[in-house]
């Protein structure tokens, strides 16, 4: 079976750091596991999170990061380390909205 | 800022992680002590113990004012001082962070005002680089061998509490 590859991350980066999206999760295993080992990894995932894997938008990656939480421990890192890029994205973002509206 | 984060996945290391439990709140409140003792022994205003994922670093102790870091946990790899510590497996200092050439457009440097830095390794009894122990100034600064002394020690504290945390049940696949 032939799954849809994630579309990229949309929106503009802060600071050099993109809205994590599932491709950054995809990356993220083919960088821990090896790209044969995520690639038998990634529908297991998929079917957990009930997603095809061609959403966009943050509630499908932290539909995937819950996914990989329970998952494998090492597998759950890497949702933490998603989660910690996310929050810092939305939070810098807004901060950086708030200043620019006060200006 | 360095944005090559291929060094920080490595499978062993990250299974290494995954044995400690960094969630207990106990092991997070003796980690803030140790990064407060170190801060005032260095007279400096922020210390963290830090644990590198893969692509994010993950605050586990700290002293001082962290601004956003202390709502999200941590942050993206690529801004993160203690990162470089995983890449090289030794101390990491920079007296000027808005002068230094990688970190110099980093913003926690340019926005966020941090001025200058001084990490040592937390290493694991099996080798690997579990994270830093750090302090971050707000003005630039000199960092000499006895003010690593002192992140020693502390870095051998932080791993020591740590190592209560660990089990040694989870294996990778």
């Amino acid at each position: 079976m032939t799954l849809p590859v994630p579309p990229p991350g949309a929106g503009a980066d802060v600071y050099g750091v993109n809205r994590p999206s599932l491709a950054d999760a995809r990356t993220a295993l083919n960088a821990v596991y090896g790209e044969r080992a995520a690639a038998a990894l990634w529908p297991v995932l998929l079917e957990r999170a009930r997603l095809t894997g061609a959403e966009t938008g943050s509630p499908a990656l932290e539909r995937l990061m819950e996914a990989m939480s329970g998952h494998h421990p090492v597998t759950a890192l890497c949702a933490r380390s998603l989660t910690i890029r996310l929050y810092s994205y939305q939070r810098l973002s807004a901060i950086d909205e708030t200043d620019r509206s006060a200006e | 800022m360095n944005t090559d984060l291929s060094s920080l996945s490595g499978l062993a290391r990250l299974t290494e992680i995954s044995r400690y439990d960094l969630a207990a709140p106990e092991l997070r409140t003796a980690l803030d002590d140790v990064a407060r003792r170190t801060a005032a022994r260095l007279g400096q205003p922020i210390s963290l113990v830090t644990v590198v994922l893969d692509t994010a670093e993950l605050v586990v102790g700290s002293h001082g004012p962290l601004g956003w870091i202390a709502e999200t946990g941590g942050a993206p790899a690529e801004w993160a001082f203690c990162a470089q510590l995983v890449r090289d497996g030794r101390p990491y200092v920079v007296p000027d962070l808005a002068a230094d050439p990688v970190q110099h457009d980093n913003p926690v440097v340019f926005r966020d005002g941090a001025r200058s830095y001084a990490g040592i390794p937390l290493v694991s009894a099996n080798g690997h680089v579990l994270g830093g122990h750090c302090v971050v100034g707000v003005e630039p600064r000199r960092y000499g061998e006895a003010d690593l002394e002192v992140l020693r020690r502390g870095g051998e504290e932080a791993l020591a509490l740590l190592r209560r945390y660990r089990d040694g049940t989870a294996e990778a696949g």
